[in-house]
């Protein structure tokens, strides 16, 4: 198959890149090197991303040609190990790379969230409304009337593979039979459908942002000049640091104490999505990349390497909040999630949320700091 | 850190971010452009523009902008629900969401032909016994026509909409068409439509900005203001006088259509009332819907109020602290040439470019700004072919607030059209141009008799706000 080759083309180049003694080379020179790493680190984790996406495809494929309990168990576990993978994409957001490009970046159509399952459901329910469920109804369906009502991507698929989470102690406990002719729930058949489609979907768009970074946008990126790939590596981390993951994944949850504000809210999986957020952050911060998938690693240049030059106690502040966050996002009471936002707040739960919430806001102030440092102006500075 | 201290490291980021970008020779230098939102300007060319938040405020700050952002995008649902915060939808409604209208915090479009209209709602309005307009709500169908409904209940109808095609031509004889609007109410939920009753459209605006818009010091809005043309030059801008819904005094307006509301907590217990049927404090708990309607009060609702204090601050403080999107090529030369016909042609007249903040109260970040909305929120008589015949408070049916121009050139990027007006019929700047009348009507005239160039050169710089 035509990733292993590509690995290994990877691996030689990495050890070369590593050779270049980084204090001897100029600051240019230095941002180039940290561009051209951080493209193979995007390119394999979108690369991993993309394989975690077919395997989910095959196995729902089975499950559908064959619904079983044992087939929706199996679509579940690959589920949470494609997750992993895909969640450490997320720093290539928010610079308008191949993700979220206006106006065909298909982010919307892979981790739109949250879902309000009322819209699923009405859309395997209404045959009139969709007489046909293809690629095209569904992507015509998503987030139509609506910022939740969310037809395609990972958090509907999941809705579909898990259901509703009732239960305090786990994730939903959709019964495999509802996927059954002749099942307990009306339109097993459209409801495979939807499954089948939203898989291909999230497939055929991860495909297509992997095959970005490996040419034409790997171009365009290593060609736009080292302070504008810093920008955009700044840019991605900063707004998934400050925005995303501090605002709608952390505080939204703990000041509403509500299950429908947690990302993977069917699977129960939240603290895994939190947590390889942030190690897609460390991994553009140290350089170092470990597959999720055959614990390939990628080593070189990240940005710690020029914020070591900038301010050396900047750069440890930074990679101890990096650290921090990670320890608290692995913690026993960060999961699940839904219950780590209940209760009092010196519930151990809550505590710990607290903590993460506290870490990323100094962590976002510090990386404000830091792209001062290194005379970049990302996205929320004013522009003339 | 203290605002001044902000403003000079970014004027220092941004002479890096110019050196980094000037790769061509060095310009002449020139007056700078005022950023669209002052401190609170985002740089962002994607569909998420209109959905950042505003870089000055600190992480700690933007706390309830996240729960509100959260809270705008969520689907309501109808009493009684598990979800007791977000029950009480309806029993009569528009949308279920903030979201559903104002997508990505940005502006609606008409339905497409055979779609049940969603961003585009509908006020109702009367004729009196001589025929003349007024806005006393329909004994049956109230004030706003709801066109969706829960479970149990029923809908209040449905809209036709027509579209006439209009053809016309510029002064240099090429030739255009707009497409002339009429709306008919349809599928009568409650009864017979009364002969008196008739509709009029209401398209969703983005909603950043806002803090701002209502940071505007009053004075400045009266100042501006020329109820009489005393200076003869055919504007004659009025301040919008409305009665404040929770205190019942009278006072300005800035906010809807026709700037019937004074901020943006009261713009926003309005909408939910009548676009969602979600009671508030501010609106004294009432439901949706009338006494003829006797029906729909058996249903349960999601408490008196169905939102609680805490969350309609939260919803106004989300949009208060969204960022105002950048311009994108302010020094493109079609631009500038375009920026010098909006003056000549006299757009600015209430387009006004620049509007500033004193101390907003409660709002470091949104104070003692200069930024560039494009309106004097001020209303104007925009002639007969814009009018509803429909007064709304201070403003007659011909009369409609300048809407802010920040933002327009994103519109398409974001929601995926460029339908504009107060309701979607201009497809394109040019086209709600060429509808303007009244007050607007010489603006009108003198864009016609641009050239071709000239008018793409003014539509490139509105497309560029």
């Amino acid at each position: 198959m035509t990733t292993r080759s590509r690995i290994s083309s990877l691996r030689f180049s990495t050890p070369l890149l590593l050779l270049l003694p980084l204090s001897c080379s100029s600051g240019s020179d230095r941002k180039a090197e940290l561009a051209q790493h951080y493209v193979e680190v995007l390119h394999a984790t979108y690369t991993d991303a993309e394989a975690g996406a077919e395997e989910l495809d095959q196995a729902i494929t089975a499950f559908c040609d064959a619904p079983s309990a044992s087939g929706l168990e199996h679509c579940r576990e690959v589920w949470i190990q494609a997750r992993l993978s895909y969640q450490q994409t997320e720093i290539s957001r928010f610079y308008e790379g191949p993700i979220d490009r206006a106006p065909d970046g298909p982010e919307g159509f892979i981790n739109a969230w949250p879902v309000d399952e009322s819209h699923l459901r009405a859309i395997i329910a209404d045959a009139t409304a969709f007489p046909t469920i293809d690629a095209t109804t569904l992507r015509e369906a998503n987030e139509s009337g609506g910022e939740e009502n969310i037809a395609t991507g990972w958090h509907a698929i999941e809705y579909l593979l898990w259901g509703e989470d009732l239960r305090s102690d786990g994730p939903g406990e959709r019964d495999w039979q509802d996927f059954q002719d002749g099942g307990p729930l009306p339109h097993p058949d459209r409801r495979r459908q939807v499954l089948r489609v939203a898989s291909g979907i999230l497939v055929a768009d991860l495909r297509q942002v992997r095959l970005e970074w490996e040419n034409a946008y790997r171009d365009e990126f290593l060609a736009a000049g080292a302070d504008e790939s810093l920008r955009r590596i700044l840019t991605g981390v900063g707004t998934l640091v400050k925005g995303e993951l501090y605002g709608e994944r952390l505080v939204v949850p703990w000041s509403s104490k509500s299950q429908g504000d947690e990302h993977s809210c069917f699977a129960d999986t939240t603290h895994l999505d939190h947590l390889h957020d942030m190690i897609g952050v460390r991994n553009a911060w140290t350089g170092s990349f470990r597959s999720e998938r055959d614990d390939r690693l990628l080593e070189g240049p990240g940005l710690r390497d020029l914020a070591r030059g900038a301010d050396a106690a900047r750069a440890d502040r930074i990679d101890a909040l990096i650290e921090r966050a990670i320890r608290l996002m692995e913690s026993r009471a960060f999961r699940p999630f839904d219950q780590a936002i209940l209760g009092a707040d010196n519930a151990p739960g809550r505590v710990a949320v607290q903590e993460a919430i506290s870490a990323l806001a100094e962590l976002s102030t510090e990386l404000t700091g830091l792209a001062d440092d290194l005379d970049v102006a990302v996205s929320m500075e004013l522009p003339e | 850190m203290s605002p001044s201290k902000g403003g000079q490291r970014s004027r220092t980021l941004l002479g890096l971010a110019l050196a980094l970008a000037g790769c061509g020779a060095p310009e002449a230098p020139e007056a700078p452009v005022v950023p669209a939102g002052g401190a609170t300007t985002v740089v962002n060319t994607s569909a998420k523009a209109f959905a950042q938040p505003a870089p000055n405020f600190s992480q700690e700050r933007l706390i309830d902008h996240f729960v509100g952002n959260a809270l705008f995008n969520k689907n309501w649902v109808a009493a009684p629900a598990q979800a007791e915060r977000l029950d009480g939808l309806g029993p009569l409604f528009n949308a279920r969401s903030c979201s559903t209208c104002h997508f990505r915090d940005g502006r609606g479009a008409p339905p497409a032909p055979g779609e049940p209209a969603v961003a585009l709602l509908f006020k109702v309005g009367t004729r009196s016994a001589e025929g003349a307009g007024t806005d006393a709500p329909d004994e049956v169908y109230g004030s706003q026509f709801q066109n969706f409904a829960i479970a149990g209940a029923q809908a209040e109808g449905s809209v036709e909409i027509d579209y006439a095609e209009r053809a016309g031509s510029y002064a240099d004889g090429t030739a255009y068409a707009l497409r002339a609007p009429r709306y008919l109410p349809a599928e009568p939920g409650y009864g017979p439509f009364s002969d008196a009753l008739f509709l009029t459209p209401r398209i969703a605006p983005a909603v950043f900005g806002v803090g701002l818009l209502e940071g505007i010091p009053e004075d400045d809005l009266l100042a501006r203001a020329d109820p009489d043309d005393a200076d003869g030059d055919g504007i004659s801008g009025r301040v919008s006088y409305v009665t404040d819904m929770a205190s019942g005094e009278t006072v300005v307006g800035r906010f809807g259509w026709k700037a019937g509301q004074p901020t943006v907590d009261r713009q926003v217990a309005a909408a939910l009332l009548g676009d969602m049927g979600i009671s508030s404090s501010l609106v004294g708990g009432v439901q949706n819907h009338g006494p003829r309607q006797a029906v729909l009060d058996e249903l349960p609702t999601g408490g008196t109020p169905e939102i609680d204090d805490v969350d309609l601050e939260r919803l106004s403080f989300y949009m208060r602290t969204l960022g105002v999107p950048a311009r994108r090529k302010p020094r493109d030369p079609g631009v500038r040439r375009g920026a010098e016909l909006f003056e000549s042609v006299g757009c600015n007249a209430c387009h006004v470019p620049v509007q500033r903040t004193l101390e907003v109260a409660g709002m470091p970040e949104l104070s003692d700004q200069s930024f560039a909305p494009y309106t004097d929120l001020l209303l104007h008589d925009m002639g007969d072919e814009l009018s509803d015949d429909r007064p709304e408070g201070d403003a007659s049916g011909r009369e409609w607030r300048t809407p802010p121009l920040w933002g327009i050139g994103l519109i398409e990027v974001v929601n995926d059209h460029q339908e504009l007006l107060h309701d979607g019929r201009a497809r394109g700047v040019a086209e709600a141009i060429l509808w303007h009348g009244g007050e607007g009507a010489a603006a009108r005239d003198a864009f016609r008799a641009l050239s071709t160039a000239e008018r793409a050169d003014l539509v490139a710089f509105v497309e560029d706000l």
